[in-house]
């Protein structure tokens, strides 16, 4: 019995939310901060939904209180026959330059979400030389379901948010399902047909295959990561590497469950965990120091 | 229990969660084509009704999944072997290629390696191939709606739609089986002689200096630059306005209701 207590003990102490967990969360609470829309079935029409939030989270969820940039910019750039969208360009660049792909990794609520559903203990999909190339599909996505699409359409007239409408499992979870739970909004069921029951399939496949393989809509699918991973190697915040410490061990690429050839690049999200394994501590975290502390081993090591 | 237990209990365990999660996704996915496809019939596809009807019928299996969920985690408080870290033989192979001369070209193992490089990249196209037409053979079944309008009952459509399923998903399974293996032990291969041949063809280990500093100092003032004036341009045209007008405004389209 005592054993099992102490075995009890050792798991919540190993297991004890993280930093990044808690950033996480925070995030996810702050995106959807309107509760009175969950109970009263209705979206939030405040100003603060001009804003642009940095991470994927549905415009139309009961609890949004920004707006969605991937569902912006598909606005956007379906009027782009009237206007450049100027706006949505900028809004991105700055979150890009600012925090790069830190923004999948600290601040999206899909990713937490993913995140969560990988700790089932179920059998893993590990990463591997195919995975990698899998991880090149969401910049094809990106292309034609967030660019080419609505631009295509827009131009005859014809606004399509094709990625929303057709792949984003967001619009279903937090918009769609959202509403459709609770009792206020029966009269939406009505309005239900082919779209919905193709995006609940997309969705339950998602969910499953996030139980199966690390973070599979952010790595595979999501057009967002995509954008923010063209900044990531000259955005403020980040992971840096230095090469004149490494050894080349190897560890940093094990410890990683995303599909990145070395520390920092595209694929990376800066989550930080290569930082612990790493034998030489040539692993820390960049940014101003206004905003974060280098890693604490360096300092350490620079006062010894 | 011992730690070769441990670790035993855990493989058949996350193997069965993963067999249920499978099958689970399976049912949900069964469920929503039966709402959709028997609704079509009817001129009421979804109501609120009809989705807690089809939906209570996998209630058993899904209250199954969960405590098995549950059981597994509690389970796994007290019995968690310790992981260590494996480094695949990609990424040691990445690393002996970038300790070595250009000189390595010529060497007859290097010709061999070049073969096994060929063969895999051969391989890879050949399943990719091959997933892909099973993808879509699966696809057009499901999208035939034909195949969910007869009048046989549930476990009818669904047995007929494993069966035509099932012989895709086994090929596309063996095959990724067969191409793992492969890539396994040609990866291995590789390493090895890679591994003999080092010594003779050890070049320059001098670390380049990849990143120009100020280069990426321009950049980043570049782009800070281009965002800020690009925001206040779209703020003043009024773009800001567009985004709040859509956003404020339940998009159905956008999620999906139609």
């Amino acid at each position: 019995m005592k054993e099992w207590l102490i075995s009890l003990k050792t798991w919540f102490i190993c297991h004890k939310p993280t930093k990044r967990r808690l950033i996480q969360v925070y995030a996810a609470l702050l995106y959807n901060a309107n509760i009175k829309g969950f109970i009263t079935g209705n979206i939030y029409k405040g100003d603060t939904k001009g804003l642009c939030v940095p991470g994927l989270n549905c415009y139309s969820c009961p609890g949004a209180v920004g707006a969605c940039p991937l569902g912006a910019l598909q606005d956007s750039l379906s009027h782009s026959g009237k206007s450049i969208p100027y706006y949505m360009i900028g809004i991105l660049l700055l979150y890009g330059l600012c925090l790069g792909r830190t923004i999948c990794g600290f601040l999206c609520p899909v990713g937490l979400m993913q995140e969560l559903l990988y700790k089932i203990k179920s059998f893993k999909i590990k990463k591997g030389s195919f995975t990698r190339l899998l991880s090149y599909m969401k910049y094809v996505i990106l292309f034609v379901f967030v660019f080419a699409l609505p631009i295509i359409y827009g131009l005859q007239g014809l606004p399509l948010p094709s990625f929303c409408k057709y792949i984003c499992p967001a619009g279903t979870l937090e918009g769609a399902i959202g509403l459709l739970v609770n009792p206020n909004n029966d009269s939406y069921y009505e309005m239900l047909g082919p779209l919905f029951t193709w995006k609940v399939c997309v969705l339950i496949f998602i969910i499953v295959m996030s139980i199966l393989c690390f973070r599979f809509f952010c790595r595979f699918i999501c057009p967002l990561g995509a954008i923010y991973s063209f900044f990531n190697k000259i955005s403020f915040l980040g992971i840096k590497l230095n090469e004149d410490k490494c050894i080349s061990c190897g560890k940093c690429i094990s410890k990683c469950k995303m599909d990145i050839k070395k520390v920092g690049d595209h694929e990376c999200i800066n989550c930080g965990e290569c930082i612990s394994v790493c034998p030489t501590n040539a692993i820390t975290f960049k940014g101003p120091h206004i905003f974060l502390h280098s890693n604490q081993i360096e300092k350490n090591e620079e006062n010894s | 229990m011992s730690f070769i237990k441990t670790k035993k209990f855990n493989l058949i365990y996350s193997i069965y969660l993963m067999v249920f999660t499978v099958i689970i996704g399976f049912l949900f996915i069964i469920q929503i084509s039966q709402i959709y496809y028997n609704g079509l019939e009817n001129e009421i596809i979804y109501s609120r009704d009809i989705v807690n009807q089809y939906l209570s019928q996998i209630i058993i299996p899904i209250i199954l999944y969960i405590i098995s969920i549950i059981i597994g985690f509690i389970v796994s408080i007290f019995y968690n072997p310790k992981k260590g870290f494996t480094t695949s033989y990609e990424y040691k192979i990445k690393q002996i290629n970038s300790l070595v001369s250009q000189d390595i070209i010529n060497d007859e193992s290097y010709i061999y390696i070049n073969k096994e490089k060929r063969n895999r990249f051969i391989f890879k196209i050949v399943v990719i191939s091959i997933n892909s037409i099973c993808a879509l053979i699966c696809l057009l079944y499901l999208f035939n709606i034909n195949n969910f309008l007869s009048e046989g009952n549930l476990i009818e459509q669904a047995i007929n739609m494993i069966k035509f399923m099932l012989p895709c998903i086994l090929i596309s399974i063996i095959s990724l089986i067969i191409t793992s293996v492969y890539y396994y032990f040609s990866m291995k291969n590789e390493y090895n002689i890679l591994k003999k041949i080092l010594p003779l063809y050890r070049g320059n280990n001098e670390k380049k200096q990849t990143k120009n500093g100020k280069v990426i100092l321009i950049t980043r003032i570049a782009i800070l630059t281009v965002s800020i004036c690009f925001i206040i341009i779209g703020i003043c045209s009024g773009q800001m306005g567009e985004v709040l007008s859509k956003a404020a405004k339940l998009c159905t389209e956008c999620i999906g209701l139609g």
